[in-house]
Order: C-alpha cells, then sequence, then structure tokens
C-alpha cells in the first residue's frame, strides 16, 4: 500500500453565503475547482429536518431515520463534488462553513452500491483552515516514523511496546445521572488492553474535573473520556462535562492550587468549578462541570487525541466567528490534535465496535487516525450493512488526519 | 446504556418500581411509537413541547373532555414530579392491557437502553397524555389500537388527583 507520504490528501472547504453554498476542492494534485453546491433556500430545510431527527434520540434507538437515509442516498450527494463521489482522495479534510457544520458528509453513498465515501475515504471535519494548521502544527503523530502501511488483513500488529506507536493513555468513564459506571469505563478499559504502555484510568469517583485536568497537565497521548456532557443554552462556555464533586469521607473537598510565578509561590487559590451541575437534573452523584471556558483557561490539552463519549459532545449550535459550540470543539481548541466525538447519540455495542476497530488500526497497525475512520466505518459497515445509517456514521473524526 | 447480554426484565410488571430514569425513558418510548404511527399531521409536536405551551394545551384539551382545571393545576399536571410520576404510571399501565402496542413500546425502550447516552431522567408524561388525549387510535402492524380505555384511565387519574 505504500507509505503515510504516498497517501493523498484532498480538502473540501465550504463556503455559505446568505443565498448561495459553494466549495472550493483542492484535489490531491493541489489544483484548485470552484464548486457551485446550490442555493441555501433549497438545502436548509432540509439540513434543519435531519438535524431534528439525529437530537431525537429515540428515533436514532430506533432507526427510524428517513431523512438520514433521503440524506445519504439523495440530497447529499449534491452537496459533494462529482469528482469527490467518484474517485475520493485516501483522505478528505473537510472544513465546514454556517449551517454546513455537523452535517454527516462521510455518510453520502458514492455510487448506486450505496458505499459510504467515509468507507472509500479517510474523513475529517474541522471547523476552520486556521484551526487546521494549528492542529497539524502541534500534532506530535507528525514527529514520529510512520513504516510501510499494509492492509490490516495482511498484516500483524506491530509490537506497540517495541516500537514508537505506543501511547500513553488516560481519562475513565462516569455516569454521574444514572450511576451505570462500570459500563461507562468499559470501553475506555477495552482500549487499554490494546496499548502496550500503563495506562492511566481513573475509578469513576476518582475521575473529577482536578483530576481530569491534572490528567491534561501530564500531556497524555489519548485522553479518552465517558460521561454526559451539559449545554447551557445561553452560554455556551457554561457547557461541560457532568463529573462527581470531589468527595472526602463524605464530605465536598476543594482543590487548592499554588499560583507560581517566576518560580515564586504568588498564592495559593481554591480550584472551584466555573458551573456546578445544572439544578433539578436528578443525579446519582453530586456533580460539577468541566466547562469549556474552563479548559480553555486553565489547561493545555496536549494530547493526540481526544476521545469523547458524552451526550452533546460533538455537536453544538454555530456561534460567532462560524464556530461550533460543542465540547470536542472546545478540545481542539484548548490544543488537542485530534478528536474523536459522536455526532449523535450511537448504541453501545456500535460505539464499542466502532471504537475497538478505530484503535486497532491506529495502535495496532500503526494507521493514521483518517484511514483508521475509515477502517472502523468499513468494520461496522460490514456487521451490519447498509441498514444502520445511525449507528455506521454516529462518530466523527475532527481535526488533524494523521 | 445497558449490555445486551443482561437478562431482560419485565418491564411492565413493575412499573411502580421503575426509578425516574427507566420510567422517564418508557415515556420517551411510548410517546414515540403513538406519534410514529398516528396519521394525525404534527402529533411530533408534543414529544418537544417546553412545559408552559403543554400545560396550556393541555388545560383546553381536559376542559373539552369535561375536566376543567385552572392554570395552576395544569401546571402542576405538567411540571410536579410526584404527580407527572402518578400520571405516566397510569396511563402507561392502560397501553400495557394492549399487547400489540405494549410490545412495540417494550421493543423501542429496550432499543433506548442500549443506547451509549441516557438522558436526564426527566419524565415527560405531559408529551404522552396529549398524544393520549388528542389522538383517538393508532394503527400498529395493520393492527388498530384504540386509546379509549387509555384515554378514561387518565382523565379518572387526573380528577382524582386534584381531588374532583
Amino acid at each position: 500500500m505504500g507509505t503515510v507520504a504516498d497517501l493523498t490528501v484532498g480538502a473540501l472547504l465550504y463556503r455559505v453565503t446568505r443565498h448561495t453554498i459553494s466549495a472550493l476542492w483542492i484535489e490531491p494534485s493541489k489544483r484548485r475547482d470552484h464548486v457551485a453546491i446550490g442555493s441555501v433556500a433549497a438545502v436548509l430545510p432540509k439540513v434543519e429536518e435531519l438535524h431534528d431527527e439525529l437530537r431525537d434520540s429515540m428515533s436514532v434507538a430506533r432507526g427510524r431515520l428517513p431523512r438520514l437515509r433521503e440524506f445519504a442516498s439523495g440530497w447529499g450527494r449534491d452537496l459533494l463534488p462529482q469528482s469527490v463521489l467518484e474517485s475520493p482522495p485516501d483522505i478528505l479534510v473537510i472544513v465546514p462553513h454556517g449551517f454546513i457544520h455537523d452535517i454527516p458528509l462521510h455518510l453520502v453513498a458514492r455510487n448506486d452500491d450505496a458505499e459510504p465515501l467515509g468507507c472509500a475515504s479517510g474523513v475529517t471535519y474541522v471547523s476552520s483552515q486556521s484551526l487546521f494548521a494549528r492542529c497539524v502544527a502541534r500534532n506530535r503523530a507528525r514527529c514520529r516514523q510512520f513504516g510501510e502501511l499494509i492492509l490490516p488483513e495482511q498484516a500483524s500488529p506491530l509490537n506497540s511496546s517495541n516500537s514508537s506507536l505506543g501511547r500513553r493513555l488516560a481519562g475513565g468513564g462516569v455516569d454521574v445521572l444514572g450511576g451505570q459506571h462500570e459500563k461507562f469505563s468499559q470501553i475506555p478499559e477495552l482500549v487499554a488492553e490494546l496499548i502496550a504502555k500503563p495506562s492511566n484510568l481513573l475509578n469513576y469517583d476518582a475521575l473529577t474535573r482536578s483530576a481530569v485536568k491534572n490528567l491534561l497537565r501530564d500531556h497524555p497521548d489519548i485522553l479518552f473520556l465517558v460521561a454526559h456532557g451539559y449545554v447551557n443554552p445561553a452560554n455556551h462556555e457554561l457547557s461541560g462535562l457532568m463529573l462527581p464533586e470531589p468527595n472526602i469521607a463524605g464530605f465536598t473537598s476543594v482543590q487548592k492550587r499554588a499560583l507560581v510565578q517566576q518560580g515564586e509561590l504568588l498564592f495559593a487559590f481554591r480550584d472551584l468549578p466555573f458551573a456546578w451541575a445544572p439544578p433539578r437534573m436528578r443525579s446519582a452523584l453530586h456533580a460539577e462541570l468541566l466547562t469549556a471556558a474552563e479548559l480553555e483557561i486553565d489547561v493545555n490539552v496536549e494530547t493526540e487525541l481526544v476521545v469523547l463519549l458524552a451526550c452533546s459532545a460533538g455537536y453544538g449550535r454555530v456561534v460567532a466567528g462560524d464556530k461550533p459550540a460543542s465540547i470536542a470543539e472546545t478540545m481542539l481548541r484548548a490544543g488537542a490534535a485530534s478528536v474523536l466525538a459522536p455526532a449523535w447519540d450511537s448504541d453501545y455495542e456500535s460505539a464499542r465496535d466502532w471504537i475497538l476497530a478505530f484503535f486497532r488500526s491506529w495502535i495496532e497497525y500503526g494507521y493514521p487516525k483518517a484511514i483508521a475512520f475509515k477502517h472502523a466505518m468499513q468494520r461496522i459497515r460490514d456487521l451490519h450493512g447498509d441498514t444502520q445509517p445511525g449507528r455506521l456514521g454516529a462518530l466523527t473524526l475532527r481535526g488533524d488526519w494523521l | 446504556m445497558n449490555n445486551a447480554n443482561e437478562e431482560p426484565v419485565d418491564i411492565w410488571g413493575r412499573l411502580d418500581d421503575l426509578d425516574d430514569a427507566e420510567l422517564a425513558m418508557l415515556v420517551e418510548a411510548a410517546a414515540s411509537v403513538i406519534a410514529d404511527n398516528t396519521n394525525e399531521a404534527g402529533a411530533r409536536i408534543y414529544l418537544e413541547m417546553p412545559p408552559r405551551p403543554a400545560g396550556q394545551i393541555l388545560k383546553s384539551t381536559l376542559a373539552d373532555a369535561g375536566v376543567a382545571v385552572d392554570d395552576e393545576e395544569a401546571a402542576e399536571l405538567v411540571r410536579d414530579e410526584v404527580v407527572t410520576r402518578q400520571l405516566a404510571v397510569h396511563v402507561l399501565r392502560s397501553l400495557a392491557q394492549q399487547p400489540v402496542i405494549a410490545a412495540e413500546i417494550e421493543v423501542a425502550y429496550r432499543a433506548r437502553q442500549r443506547m451509549l447516552v441516557i438522558d436526564a431522567g426527566v419524565i415527560s408524561a405531559a408529551a404522552l397524555l396529549l398524544l393520549v388525549l388528542k389522538l383517538k387510535r393508532v394503527k400498529i402492524g395493520g393492527v388498530d389500537v384504540s386509546f379509549y380505555d387509555a384515554r378514561q384511565s387518565a382523565l379518572d387519574s387526573i380528577r382524582r388527583m386534584l381531588g374532583m
């Protein structure tokens, strides 16, 4: 199959104006092609209906997704240049704009066989060109040596402990609402088994806001969090992950942190959350929020990959500056090179199978993340066919593809 | 989030013992099944209706059915946690008497249980109540399912709750 340098990479940059949608298609040969996609008046109502359907967890659970099917086999094809559908590159970087954010273009059927684009091309989304450039610049994977890439079916896994691909995993799972901590912790634990290096997975009651920030300060290669997300409808900066309050002997404790400047201790301050869990929300544990604002201010997310399996993690309304208001976006802006997050809810078994297929391809076989994304989609398609687009396309890769 | 390997428990036999998250999920499943199987245009709108307008519509719907409630009582039916729980159990119990819809609701409930993300467990009985009161019947797999008994049961329980 060749090496990473042999992979063909194309980019699709969308532009939405008041009336029209267009795209700049940058081919792997660097040739640029401006493509008129369609009118806003024709596409926007369909996009809104699609979003409504995908936000309805019960419709997703029951697999009743007629609008997603219409999108994948019908009008979604009109949103992609014909040449992308006919001969997709190995890697496709999609930079959406306006209401095109959060549209699952990786599910669009390429041909009459209904093969989704994401099964033919490693698709990654990023909300802007400058963010993509920042993700690439800080991606430590770009300093690694990649060997010959061969098909997973023909390959034997790399010995991670002896290769440069062994990565440090940190994180854990906590269900502050329902108390099903064991199940929330299961997927990161399964991933830890694939990784040769010792992992730093925290117990559910230790996975507090301060602990997650401490994990991030240790700069793990992978941060894997399974938790509930909360979207603040009035202020995205106060949206975040719901984590348990620190608790010592039944009492809520507050961590004190030293503020040091030029080697001198200025003072110690109490590390209080920017926001607590919303009122009227019943929960199994006392919860506080690790908010988008706190992540942006207090930590530098120097990780190669953040995996967020949380409600509301991968989608959100677009706020000023064409910024999608999601926790996944916040993680990219706070420093992560890439983020895996669901664009809508997914069933547990499919998410587990998808994640394990992704990590086998990325960690065991040493593929770039976008190729691992493609392999994971192919794996789920093999398991479920094209009957369950909701399962196939829920998880998306954002940020750098390598 | 549930493992497929777990033994399914009889959901209808333990309606009173369901915790709030389970009951909320069952109500959501029932409302979704009803809204998906009616020809009534706009039935799905009740699923996403905020409490205040839901309370107003409930008030006028109950008045049409001969149960006069004031604004405060309508708001209580929509917002009060104890009342919504009781109401949800009553309506679900009467739906459970009809095997076709009970089976369909149970399938939806099991599917929702397998999802990675669970909701906060707020029981939105108002949506289910409005669907049962507004719609006369649904058609599931070619079988007509009448809401007559469910409707009467819901109205009786509201009368009892409000001391009428």
